[in-house]
């Protein structure tokens, strides 16, 4: 949550597995996600996500809990708002303000939809490196010249966040009192004056960077050779059969069993 | 006073000319528009701190301001691949580090955005001189609203926000980005004279002319 790289490298199954077929348990995931509002569905999606990262890569909700923590004031803001425009039985009734049921119901649904996809790009971080997801880009035919980008933006984003806060200390020791002040359209203004400064220096570095790296061949044409390569095991082939398994479980679920709670519109 | 009119007026004329490509290739291209799309990523860590600060994160005020004066640049300067690159940079930083519910929706409304500024740019932009700045309001204004328009159908398909409120989000980060483009045009003209972005074969000649 703080920008910085979560890739932590590690020896458990989703560690080693390979990165196309966790990017295909994301897409699966946020499909299933981003298809229903029922609540029910949701938790039982959320609860495999969960279960399958304490299982699969040994993280524990401890670990994430503090990302979580983070979303949970929007939740709360959705909820009201879904609750206050959505008609229907009222579950409360606060100064005359009535809030429906199935508001509240759909904003936590949401919410349970939010918490899945949160908790699985989580799990996709934490167990891929940016080097594989390169690697795993150009295997599925983004050109390599392209698919490096990603590693590349690791790379160096330490090094922009590092410019970022000098350039703020400086002008708070030069006397500016934006870059340091509470008021959020002050230091609005810090970071309009900072723009320049730090667009200039990118501009100006990647130069350097982009003769370098022609130096070294990135520009060469004809078919490239790879140190490591990505190979598709049965492990992976399994991880895809599970996930297969899960989605057409959430799918029946949804079809065959009735809504414990009437939805929201 | 005549002066203060004159440098007044000269300030918001034409830009100075940049060369400018559709879809340019070469190295250099595309890892400034990396640094720029990670210049983004680093700016929108603050400015969305400053937004939940303000209104809750739900309408993005101090965001919309300054996403255009890194965005149009880089699409008005290296064309639909700085629109791209630069656009997609930030999702993937904010998937890998978590740091956004709505990361993957992030390439659409960023792509919404910078990609119509770099179509405008290359229709409105004559080889021999830069933008005026009702043309650069015009493309800023334009993006904004592409852009604000996939982010409110966003809320729509992932949080179900209700039609009213998205179109009073749409409406109120369009002042924003007008705002924002009042500051670009003033970026865009320091960083063309800073000598860093390419210029035209023939402002070189013109250069060596004057020499």
């Amino acid at each position: 949550m703080n920008g910085t790289m979560l890739y932590r490298p590690g020896d458990s199954i989703l560690h080693r597995a390979d990165p196309r077929a966790k990017i295909a348990v994301i897409v699966v995931v946020l499909i299933l996600a981003l298809t229903t509002t029922r609540i029910d569905v949701l938790v039982a999606l959320t609860v495999a996500v969960v279960v399958g990262l304490a299982v699969l890569a040994r993280i524990t909700p401890v670990s994430y809990a503090k990302a979580l923590v983070l979303i949970v004031p929007l939740i709360l803001l959705l909820t009201l708002l879904q609750s206050l425009v959505q008609s229907g039985a009222a579950i409360a009734t606060i100064g005359g303000v009535s809030l429906s049921q199935a508001g509240v119901l759909l904003g936590l649904g949401i919410g349970m939809r939010l918490f899945a996809m949160g908790i699985c790009f989580y799990g996709f971080s934490v167990t891929t490196s940016p080097s594989d997801i390169a690697l795993a880009l150009n295997k599925v035919g983004v050109p390599y010249k392209f698919a490096y980008l990603t590693s590349f933006a690791f790379r160096f984003l330490p090094l922009l966040q590092d410019e970022a806060r000098t350039l703020l200390t400086a002008m708070a020791v030069r006397g500016s009192a934006e870059s340091s002040s509470r008021h959020p359209l002050r230091r609005g203004r810090a970071i309009v004056r900072m723009l320049f400064p730090m667009l200039a220096g990118s501009m100006k570095r990647s130069g350097d960077i982009a003769l370098s790296m022609e130096l070294r061949g990135y520009n060469l044409p004809g078919t490239r050779t790879f140190y490591r390569t990505l190979t598709f095991r049965t492990s992976d082939a399994l991880l895809l059969v599970g996930l297969v398994l899960l989605a057409g479980l959430l799918v029946g679920m949804q079809w065959y069993l009735p809504a414990p709670f009437t939805e929201g519109a | 006073m005549s002066t203060t009119a004159t440098t007044s007026t000269k300030r918001w004329t034409t830009l100075p000319n940049w060369k400018f490509q559709i879809l340019p290739r070469d190295t250099r291209t595309i890892i400034t528009c990396v640094f720029l799309g990670l210049t983004m990523a680093v700016i929108l860590q603050i400015t969305e701190r400053l937004d939940l600060a303000l209104t809750g994160g739900s309408i993005p005020i101090v965001s919309a301001i300054v996403v255009c004066a890194i965005w149009v640049p880089s699409a008005a300067f290296y064309g639909l691949t700085g629109a791209l690159i630069t656009a997609w940079i930030n999702p993937i930083i904010s998937n890998l580090t978590a740091s956004q519910p709505m990361a993957p929706f992030l390439f659409l409304t960023n792509a919404a955005h910078t990609v119509p500024v770099a179509l405008l740019v290359w229709l409105m932009k004559s080889r021999d001189k830069g933008l005026n700045l009702w043309q650069l309001v015009l493309i800023g204004q334009v993006g904004g609203l592409f852009d604000a328009a996939m982010f409110g159908i966003g809320n729509r398909v992932i949080l179900h926000l209700p039609w009213d409120f998205i179109a009073i989000q749409i409406l109120i980060v369009q002042p924003c980005y007008l705002v924002g483009s009042f500051i670009t045009y003033g970026i865009m003209r320091r960083l063309v004279n800073t000598g860093l972005v390419p210029k035209e074969r023939r402002e070189f000649e013109k250069a060596a002319d004057a020499l």
